[in-house]
């Protein structure tokens, strides 16, 4: 069954009278006869005050110039574009931008009057040509979507990094692939979807971080193989673009070619790690040192003094065996000294028995030295490690329990040992102050955090990296994973 | 009898002062001396002497290793280690891969000639503190570990000497507390020695504690130091 909907005149009035476009009727003299609120609205007039006006009255030369071109294609019935972009001064002087379709009034075979009906984009307009000048004329790289990811702008500077012409993808949506080899979402498309942190996490994993700056932007880092000729590192940040209510429309994204940096840091992160090699290595050498070559002297002088004393000559005089006693004190005192200093230098007790010992040795003493409640945990089957390993770990968890020590104002301190079977885990944890952490661990340095920066860099010559969990008033947790 | 005494030290040095030291008391005899840890296992599983003198740091193999290869092949073989470091958990360690003691290497000759004999006798050479840190580790791993073999039953007499021993109590003390004579104790030993194919009184400890005549409570009953 069909039922025919018959509109009555009452039915159009009111469609015209409510409609979001803007209509009028004019005469061919451009006299308003007629016009609906969303016009009101679009000129600042009301209806009333329209009623006098002429059409002209709200156009430039220019665009008068347009309304009359217009007319004469209608009058001619020439074929011309609907609709058309037209601009109109406005009460105040402000100019709007309309997107409008106009039609000739015909009655009895004579053109009496024009109908149009327009939109106002001015926003829209002025939003994009603003982005146009900010991209065009910007030497960092960008590219905005809009909120059906199609691209609308891709400047100069993007074209040359991706090698991809704005040409070739202004209109689609294969804005990837400047980046990747298979299609996915750009950090654009994300942004544009508002997509959730959970989303962008599945993409970024742990690269990325929400802009301080821009709410609802995200900024990332990674590398990008299929870029150039050997790959490269971006920076990037995508921000939504949104309208006056607040609505997403889309997004833009801005890169920043970040590969010598990367190597840069690649290189000092290099010459650190060499040189906490070679710390080591020169530590190691002075300790045998002291050791090998300044010991046996002193040891020989204090057995030496003691056969002297021990009286095989009856003659030895009282106060000259005092004496004698008294040097040999003297040479013990020193050769502890020198023990101490190699003791620091590196611990025999790590090297002679072991990671697990050397451990239980540093606890110990921050329990007699500092009255913190130390201890050590060991869980799976405890396994010689190569020595460089061991020696890593040990450092790692010496400087967790000196920065226990001087700065968490704990009372209890964990160290932890967990072998596995291809991987060893350290974990050092306190109950003390803890401090607020940098958004990326590579800041460390940068908020000197120059111990835990040590370690980030001692973990990666493990080939792990160093994880730390800390809030204020919630302590410190630093763990290290390594394959061994 | 005398004392037979292996010196392992790389210090060509050190070993002679150590020679010169050790010669001249008349119940000791120096078998041998080597100068890294690989010469101290070949002479010390050839030689089985009472005593080995072992410096840690040496050249091939290092002093502690050296002590766990000797202890396979010589369980008899007591090792006292020299070394510099009385650290209780260095110690530990040390006592861990099979020494009985060690020595100061700053100890005076009389000192070290001492603990030689001590050893022999069945003596501690250890602070009550450090054997009983020790015993308290080990009763842990006892349990994994398992059994080891027993070699010959030991007399109700004899595990009484080895339960006050893991106390940390001097064999004069262990006389007195069970009305015998200094000798006697030293004869306990000997014989729990032999049965046990021990060193010295800390393998005793230790194994006794695997095979079950040393318990927890032995252990931690001990009076503080």
């Amino acid at each position: 069954m069909e039922t025919k909907i018959e509109l009555t005149e009452k039915d159009y009035r009111y469609l015209f009278e409510n409609a979001s476009d803007a209509m009028w009727v004019q005469d061919m003299e451009g006299n308003f006869l007629d016009g609906n609120r969303a016009l009101e609205k679009l000129s600042g007039y009301t209806l009333e005050e329209l009623a006098g006006k002429n059409i002209t009255q709200f156009l430039s030369d220019e665009f008068l110039a347009l309304a009359k071109e217009v007319q004469r294609r209608l009058l001619m019935g020439e074929e011309f574009e609907q609709p058309y972009e037209q601009r109109f001064l406005v009460k105040g002087g402000r100019t709007r931008i309309v997107k409008m379709a106009t039609n000739p009034i015909i009655i009895n075979g004579k053109v009496k009057g024009f109908q149009h009906v327009a939109r106002d984009v001015t926003e829209e307009k002025s939003v994009e040509k603003m982005l146009s000048k900010i991209t065009d004329g910007s030497p960092i790289p960008s590219f905005v979507i809009n909120k059906q990811h199609k691209v609308t702008h891709w400047n100069t500077a993007i074209e040359s990094l991706s090698g991809i012409s704005g040409q070739e993808i202004v209109g689609t949506d294969e804005q990837w692939r400047a980046f990747y080899t298979e299609k996915r979402p750009t950090m654009a498309d994300l942004i544009a979807d508002a997509a959730s942190a959970d989303k962008i996490e599945a993409y970024y994993q742990g690269n990325y971080k929400k802009s301080r700056l821009i709410d609802g932007a995200y900024e990332a880092e990674d590398f990008f193989p299929a870029l150039g000729e050997y790959g490269k590192w971006l920076h990037f940040t995508a921000s939504p673009i949104k309208n006056k209510g607040g609505e997403i429309e889309g997004a833009i994204e801005t890169l920043q070619d970040i590969t010598e940096e990367k190597q840069l840091q690649e290189n000092m992160r290099f010459y650190v790690q060499q040189v906490t090699r070679a710390q080591e290595d020169e530590r190691k050498r002075i300790a045998r040192e002291l050791h090998d070559d300044v010991s046996p002297p002193l040891l020989l002088l204090i057995q030496r003094l003691d056969t002297i004393t021990l009286g095989t000559q009856p003659k030895l005089s009282h106060s000259l065996k005092e004496s004698l006693e008294g040097l040999r004190s003297q040479a013990i005192e020193a050769l502890e000294t020198l023990r101490r200093c190699a003791q620091d230098l590196r611990p025999r007790i790590l090297d002679d028995i072991g990671l697990v010992a050397a451990l239980e040795w540093i606890a110990e003493d921050m329990v007699k030295s500092q009255g913190i409640d130390a201890h050590v945990e060991v869980t799976g089957v405890e396994q010689t490690l190569p020595v460089e390993t061991q020696l890593l770990l040990f450092r790692i968890a010496q400087e967790a329990l000196n920065n226990i020590r001087r700065h968490a104002e704990a009372s209890r301190a964990m160290v932890k040992l967990e072998f596995g079977d291809n991987s060893i885990k350290l974990t050092v944890s306190d109950n003390g102050k803890g401090f607020k952490l940098p958004e990326r661990m590579g800041d460390l340095a940068s908020i000197g955090k120059l111990g835990l920066a040590g370690m980030q860099e001692r973990a990666r010559l493990l080939g792990g990296s160093l994880k730390v969990e800390s809030e204020p008033g919630k302590g410190t947790t630093l763990a290290v994973e390594a394959p061994i | 009898m005398k004392i037979r005494i292996l010196i392992a030290d790389d210090h060509a040095v050190l070993r002679e002062g150590m020679h010169n030291l050790l010669a001249r008391e008349k119940d000791f005899e120096v078998v041998g001396e080597a100068g890294d840890g690989e010469e101290a296992v070949r002479l010390g599983s050839e030689l089985k002497p009472d005593i080995v003198i072992m410096d840690i740091v040496m050249p091939k193999l290092s002093g502690i290793e050296a002590t766990k290869l000797i202890k396979q092949a010589s369980p008899s073989t007591a090792v006292l280690i020299l070394t510099a470091y009385n650290d209780i958990r260095y110690i530990i360690g040390l006592l861990e891969a099979g020494a009985c003691g060690y020595l100061l290497k700053s100890a005076r000759s009389n000192e070290i000639a001492g603990a030689i004999r001590a050893v022999r006798s069945g003596e501690s050479v250890l602070d009550a503190a450090v054997t009983r840190k020790l015993l308290q580790r080990l009763v842990g791993r006892a349990k994994e570990t398992g059994e080891g073999q027993t070699g010959g039953q030991l007399t109700p007499r004899e595990i009484e000497v080895l339960r006050l021993a893991a106390k940390g109590m001097r064999n004069k003390d262990i006389a007195g507390e069970l009305f015998l004579g200094l000798r006697t104790v030293k004869a306990h030993f000997t014989n729990i020695f032999n049965k046990m194919g021990c060193g010295c009184r800390t393998d005793a400890i230790i194994k006794g504690l695997r095979e079950g005549y040393i318990i927890l409570d032995d252990v931690s009953r001990g009076e503080s130091d």
